[in-house]
């Protein structure tokens, strides 16, 4: 749950983490889910199939090769298929979200105007609560992958992380912002 | 397994003497434990079945069912401690 990367990494972890991020991105979009930067979860109105998995490839690219790029800074002798294998099924627990949007669905913009205690519904606050918690084990696998894949720890691989993250988040946000 | 710490101080211990187990003859002196000896016996595990192995880390991941950058880093360790032992 916490630390499966003692146990797989590699191209066996990319195999299984690749199909769960490109089924999450299908569900996600008939559930109107969609994973839109490397730490963005959100609600959709509209979603078409190539937006979703676009959206899902560019953020879990993006990790992956910014990740790669601060492993070569802070560390040597790793391998990049560890971090291409840890970093795609860190985000495994994405799927548990793409499910769970077919529960709840996102008002429409004049519904939120209209009554904005429609945010307030149980259904919507557990959908948050949820996500939250989804993305807490997505932090928690990345902090791992990075752990095991590059063998840091510490103030190094808490900064490296915190650096890591909203690098990624940012330039995945810009790709999906001027590719789709 | 072979005491390498004292259990009063816990500075290293030195060999004092060592028997012949045909002849009863006893060489004493002052001598260093050898360095891998200094290892901790789960060390000196790794280090075996990783001979064994032909010092592939790949063979030591399935034996061992552990990932392959899991196996490296813990070959990294005891590198690090030997480096240490060295210094």
């Amino acid at each position: 749950m916490i630390n499966p990367f003692s146990r797989i990494a590699g191209w066996e972890a990319f195999a299984i983490g690749f199909v769960v991020v490109v089924l999450s991105a299908i569900i996600g979009k008939y559930s109107l889910v969609c994973f839109d930067g490397t730490l963005d979860i959100h609600l959709a109105q509209k979603l078409t199939l190539g937006g979703a998995l676009g959206m899902q490839l560019i953020s879990t690219f993006t990790l992956v090769l910014v990740m790669c790029v601060a492993g070569m800074i802070v560390s040597k002798g790793f391998r990049c298929v560890d971090i291409l294998g840890t970093m795609t099924f860190a985000r495994v627990p994405l799927l548990i979200t793409a499910l769970i949007g077919f529960f709840v669905h996102m008002p429409d913009p004049s519904e939120i105007i209209a009554n904005p205690l429609s945010l307030l519904s149980p259904l919507f606050i557990l959908f948050a609560l949820v996500t939250i918690a989804v993305v807490v084990w997505n932090v928690t696998l990345v902090v791992y992958a990075m752990k095991v894949s590059c063998n840091i720890k510490g103030g190094k691989l808490a900064v490296t992380i915190v650096i890591g993250l909203l690098v990624s988040e940012i330039i995945s946000k810009l790709l999906i912002y001027f590719v789709l | 397994m072979l005491p390498t710490y004292c259990p009063s101080c816990h500075a290293q211990l030195k060999v004092k003497s060592l028997k012949c187990e045909e002849c009863q003859t006893e060489v004493t002196g002052s001598y260093d434990l050898p360095l891998l000896a200094l290892l901790p016996e789960e060390d000196q595990q790794f280090i075996i079945r990783f001979m064994i192995n032909s010092g592939s880390l790949k063979n030591m991941s399935s034996e061992l069912k552990l990932s392959y950058p899991t196996v490296r880093n813990m070959l990294d360790e005891i590198i690090k401690k030997i480096k240490s032992y060295e210094k």
